[in-house]
C-alpha cells in the first residue's frame, strides 16, 4: 500500500537544509550531529510503532518542519525536539488513517515467524560478512573505544555488572559515564557495520 | 530538559510496547526531547537485545520480545548486530593478540595467564602436580595396603590371644581341682593321723601284751607308712584292715617281710564285717613272728569257687 502525504510536493533546499541545522543546534555549530540525533531518535519512535517505513516518515517529520522554518524563519513555541516529536506525532496518525491497521497487524505476525525462522536460517556467508564487517569497524575505533565496547558488553547478569564496574574504575570514570560512553560507541560500531554491509 | 529517571523495567515494557497508550504516548515524547532519557532508553534496549541474545530473557518478557520487538526490521538487525558484538567481544577477551591497552585493561590476574612464560611456567606447574597427585594416590593405596594387612595380622593375634587366655583358663580350672582333690587328701590323711593317734592310745591302754593296727590302702600312697611299736611283753597284734569295695565273699591274708617278700604269716579265708561298701576285716598274728622292719600284708579275695586275686596291700613298720 502506497502512502501519500499532503504536504509533499515541497521539496527540501540547500538553504531550508542549512536553517534546520542551525536551529536543531540551538546557535552552536555541531557538525550536523544535532540533526542526526534527532533523526535517529525520530527514526527508533517511527520504528517503536512497528510503522512499516520508518525512515520514510522520518524524512516527512524533517521536511515539514524545514517548511515551517522557512516559511516562519523560526519557530518560538517549542523547543527544537519538542516541535519535532509534535510533528512526527501527527505524521504518525497520518499514517495510521491511511494504513489498514489489522492488515497491519497480520503482517507484523508473519514477520514474527519469518524472523523466528531468519535466525536459524540466516545463511552461514551472511553471518561470515556480518563479523567481518563487525572486525572492520572495531578495528576503526581507538584502542581505548575497542576496550570499553568489548569490555562494557562482555558477560552475563551479575558479571556483566561487575566487568562494567571494574572497567569504568580501570578508566577513572563512573558508572553512568561509562554507560554513555558505550552507547555511543556502540552506536557508532552499528552504523559502521550497517553501511559495511548496505544495509543504509 | 530531563524528566524523573523511569525504572528500567518501565524502560523494557515500554520497549515491548507492554505500556498503557498514555504511558507510551508521554514516554515517545521523552524519547525525542530528553536526552537522559534517550541514552537512558537506548542503554536499555540494547541490554534487552543482550539479554536476548545471551538467552538471558524467561517468560513474558521473552515471548513479548518475539510477538512484538523482532516485529521490526531495523530491531531485528539490531540483534543480528548484538551476535555479532557478542562473538566478537568474546573473541577479543580470549584472543592472545592483545593490544598493549587491553592488556592494561584486563585484571592482574589474567595478565599474568596470558604472559607465554608464565604460561609455560603454569603448565610445568600444573605438570608437577598432575605428577605430585599421581604418586599420593599410589601411595595412599599402598598405605590402604598396608593397614589392611596391619588390621589382618592385629586380629589374627587377638583370636590366638583368646586362644592362649581359654588354654591358662582351662589349666587354672585344672590346677584348682587338683588342688582341691589334694585339699581333700590332706584332710583324710589328717584324719587317719588322727585316728592313729586314737588307736595308738588303745594300744598303750591295752597294755604290752596286744598291739592293735589299723590300716587303710590309702596310706601307702601318701607315703606315711603306719608304725608299730612292740615292746617284750607284747605277745599279739591285732590288726584291722578297710577294704576297698568288692564283692568276694571271704578274704585271706598274708603278712610278708616288705623286702624280700617271705611270707611271715597267713590267715584262713575270713569273712569281711560291714556294708559292701565300707568293708573291714581283723586278723591276729603272733607279735614274736616280728622283727624292726617293715611289712607287707596282702588281701585276697576269695571267690565261691576257691579262686583268689589281690584286692589291697597295707604296709606297715615295726619299732622294738
Amino acid at each position: 500500500m502506497a502512502i501519500t502525504y499532503p504536504k509533499k510536493e515541497w521539496t527540501l533546499s540547500a538553504s531550508a537544509f542549512q536553517r534546520l541545522l542551525r536551529w536543531l543546534d540551538c546557535g552552536a555549530d555541531s557538525g550536523g550531529e544535532s540533526y542526526l540525533v534527532m533523526r535517529d531518535r525520530l527514526l527508533a519512535y517511527f520504528d517503536r510503532k512497528n510503522c512499516r517505513a520508518p525512515d520514510d516518515l522520518v524524512d516527512e517529520t524533517l521536511n515539514r518542519v524545514a517548511r515551517r522554518l522557512e516559511e516562519e524563519n523560526e519557530i518560538q513555541s517549542d523547543t527544537p525536539a519538542r516541535y519535532c516529536y509534535i510533528t512526527a506525532r501527527f505524521v504518525f496518525m497520518e499514517y495510521l488513517r491511511q494504513t489498514d491497521r489489522t492488515e497491519n497487524a497480520i503482517e507484523q505476525m508473519q514477520l514474527v515467524h519469518d524472523y523466528e525462522k531468519q535466525l536459524t536460517d540466516e545463511a552461514a556467508a551472511e553471518k561470515e560478512d556480518r563479523y567481518e564487517c563487525m572486525e572492520k569497524c572495531l578495528q576503526q575505533l581507538d584502542s581505548e573505544n575497542r576496550q570499553i565496547i568489548t569490555g562494557y558488553y562482555l558477560g552475563q547478569a551479575r558479571t556483566k555488572i561487575d566487568n562494567r564496574r571494574a572497567l569504568a574504575q580501570s578508566l577513572g570514570i563512573t558508572i553512568n559515564a561509562l554507560t554513555i560512553r558505550a552507547c555511543r560507541i556502540r552506536s557508532k560500531l552499528e552504523k559502521c557495520t550497517r553501511e559495511c554491509l548496505g544495509d543504509q | 530538559m530531563s524528566g524523573p529517571e523511569i525504572d528500567k523495567h518501565i524502560l523494557n515494557q515500554y520497549l515491548l510496547g507492554a505500556l498503557p497508550d498514555s504511558e507510551i504516548e508521554r514516554l515517545d515524547e521523552r524519547s525525542i526531547t530528553d536526552d537522559v532519557f534517550a541514552a537512558q532508553l537506548t542503554d536499555a534496549e540494547n541490554d534487552l537485545v543482550d539479554g536476548y541474545v545471551g538467552d538471558e530473557l524467561r517468560g513474558e518478557t521473552l515471548d513479548r520480545f518475539k510477538s512484538h520487538y523482532l516485529s521490526s526490521q531495523t530491531r531485528r538487525n539490531k540483534v543480528k548486530f548484538a551476535m555479532a558484538l557478542r562473538e566478537a567481544a568474546h573473541s577479543k577477551r580470549t584472543s592472545p593478540a592483545t593490544t598493549p591497552n587491553e592488556t592494561a585493561q584486563t585484571g592482574w590476574l589474567t595478565k599474568l595467564f596470558t604472559k607465554p612464560v608464565m604460561q609455560w611456567g603454569f603448565a610445568v606447574a600444573a605438570l608437577v602436580l598432575l605428577v605430585g597427585a599421581v604418586l599420593l594416590v599410589g601411595q595412599n593405596f599402598r598405605l590402604r595396603r598396608q593397614i589392611s594387612q596391619t588390621q589382618a595380622s592385629s586380629d589374627a593375634a587377638r583370636q590366638h590371644e583368646l586362644e592362649l587366655k581359654t588354654q591358662i583358663e582351662s589349666q587354672h580350672a585344672a590346677n584348682a581341682k587338683t588342688e582341691q582333690e589334694l585339699a581333700q587328701l590332706r584332710a583324710d590323711r589328717d584324719r587317719l593321723d588322727q585316728e592313729l593317734q586314737k588307736d595308738k592310745g588303745s594300744q598303750t591302754s591295752l597294755g604290752a601284751a596286744v598291739a592293735t593296727l589299723f590300716l587303710t590302702p590309702q596310706l601307702r600312697s601318701v607315703g606315711q607308712v603306719a608304725t608299730l611299736s612292740l615292746v617284750t611283753a607284747t605277745r599279739s597284734v591285732v590288726v584291722h584292715l578297710k577294704l576297698e569295695p568288692n564283692d568276694f565273699p571271704s578274704y585271706r591274708v598274708i603278712l610278708l617281710v616288705q623286702t624280700t617278700h617271705q611270707n611271715v604269716w597267713s590267715s584262713g579265708n575270713i569273712k569281711a564285717k560291714g556294708t559292701a561298701d565300707q568293708k573291714s576285716l581283723s586278723v591276729s598274728f603272733p607279735a614274736g613272728s616280728l622283727k624292726a622292719q617293715g611289712y607287707t600284708l596282702q588281701v585276697l579275695g576269695v571267690s565261691d569257687n576257691g579262686s583268689s586275686e589281690t584286692v589291697g596291700e597295707y604296709y606297715f613298720r615295726v619299732m622294738k
